[in-house]
């Protein structure tokens, strides 16, 4: 094989480029959220505000583990789908939305009680926790539908074009994790 | 069709030239705002306004060479489709995606700098 064959070869196709720009641009939002927070802060003499609880740190590192842990089924169904192992990168799938699943309701839990001792109007510190998780946990929703989508295309069998979906979905998942660690760390920043 | 010498180069210029200069306009815009508002009493003395215009005038132009060097790409590749295998289909993808995102970034980089030079300095809401 000629340099240049193995090069196009192995070029990513349009489909994964457009996830590409998608992130870039999910980035940019992510990192003026993260931005706003740390101004907020930084201009705040008490920060979570006085009479506003400093945030709890177990349950939340222990949701993100779990939601980043699912990077690998992800990465096994696209690797399994490459080999044509198509039962494989079913079950993978399956399982990664299983777990995204249960993380999505244990976090969405956490949220609905935070808003009851917490109300998002009541400070900057509220409004951008609130915000800042809402973002990420809609990011996560948003995975989980690509996901069952792809699995439910999977189950009519594998075509280069939903090779290309799944390339893509595991890039998002990837990205997704990613930000679920800067995000616990900013939400447990006023710990350190 | 338009023949360009180097349509890669000229394809990540179109792509990236505007949100780069979005960027620049709204770091180093928010930067000279803070230093204007919370410096010293000489720093307070110079006006905004004609930093904040110059700044966008600049990122405009920097915005509007990047949507002509996708322009100059999106004529070079007529023809092509954006599912042709890669490299012409990534390629054809990327500078219709230049195109639409330049657009917007000139449009964000305009009302920023129209807000930012309209707005009354130093005074929070």
């Amino acid at each position: 094989m000629t340099a240049t064959a193995a090069r196009l070869q192995s070029s990513r196709p349009s489909g994964w480029w457009g996830m590409a720009l998608f992130v870039t641009g999910e980035a940019t939002l992510f990192g003026t959220l993260f931005g706003t927070y740390l101004y907020l802060r930084l201009q705040s003499r008490h920060w979570p505000p006085n009479g506003i609880p400093s945030p709890k740190w177990a349950l939340p590192l222990v949701l993100t583990a779990i939601l980043v842990s699912t990077s690998l089924p992800v990465h096994d169904a696209l690797a399994s789908a490459r080999r044509g192992r198509l039962g494989r990168a079913r079950a993978a799938l399956l399982v990664a939305a299983c777990v995204q699943v249960a993380y999505l309701v244990v976090t969405l839990t956490l949220y609905d009680h935070d808003l009851h001792r917490l109300e998002p109007s009541a400070s900057a510190y509220a409004s951008i926790y609130f915000t800042l998780l809402g973002a990420h946990a809609a990011h996560v929703a948003a995975g989980i539908l690509l996901e069952v989508w792809l699995f439910l295309r999977l189950l009519r069998g594998l075509t280069r074009y939903r090779l290309v979906g799944l390339q893509a979905t595991a890039f998002y998942w990837h990205f997704v994790n990613a930000l679920a660690v800067l995000v616990v760390a900013v939400q447990l920043s006023p710990l350190l | 069709m338009t023949r360009v010498r180097n349509p890669e180069l000229l394809l990540w210029f179109g792509l990236l030239a505007a949100p780069l200069a979005w960027t620049v306009q709204l770091v180093v815009g928010y930067g000279a705002t803070i230093a204007r508002c919370t410096g010293t009493t000489s720093s307070r003395s110079f006006s905004l306004t004609p930093w904040e215009v110059a700044l966008t005038a600049v990122a405009a132009v920097v915005a509007l060479t990047g949507q002509a060097a996708a322009l100059l790409v999106f004529r070079s590749t007529r023809g092509r489709h954006e599912t042709d295998p890669p490299p012409d289909g990534r390629v054809r993808f990327l500078v219709l995606a230049a195109l639409l995102s330049n657009t917007l970034f000139l449009v964000v980089i305009l009302l920023g700098g129209i807000t930012a030079a309209g707005l009354e300095p130093c005074r929070q809401a």
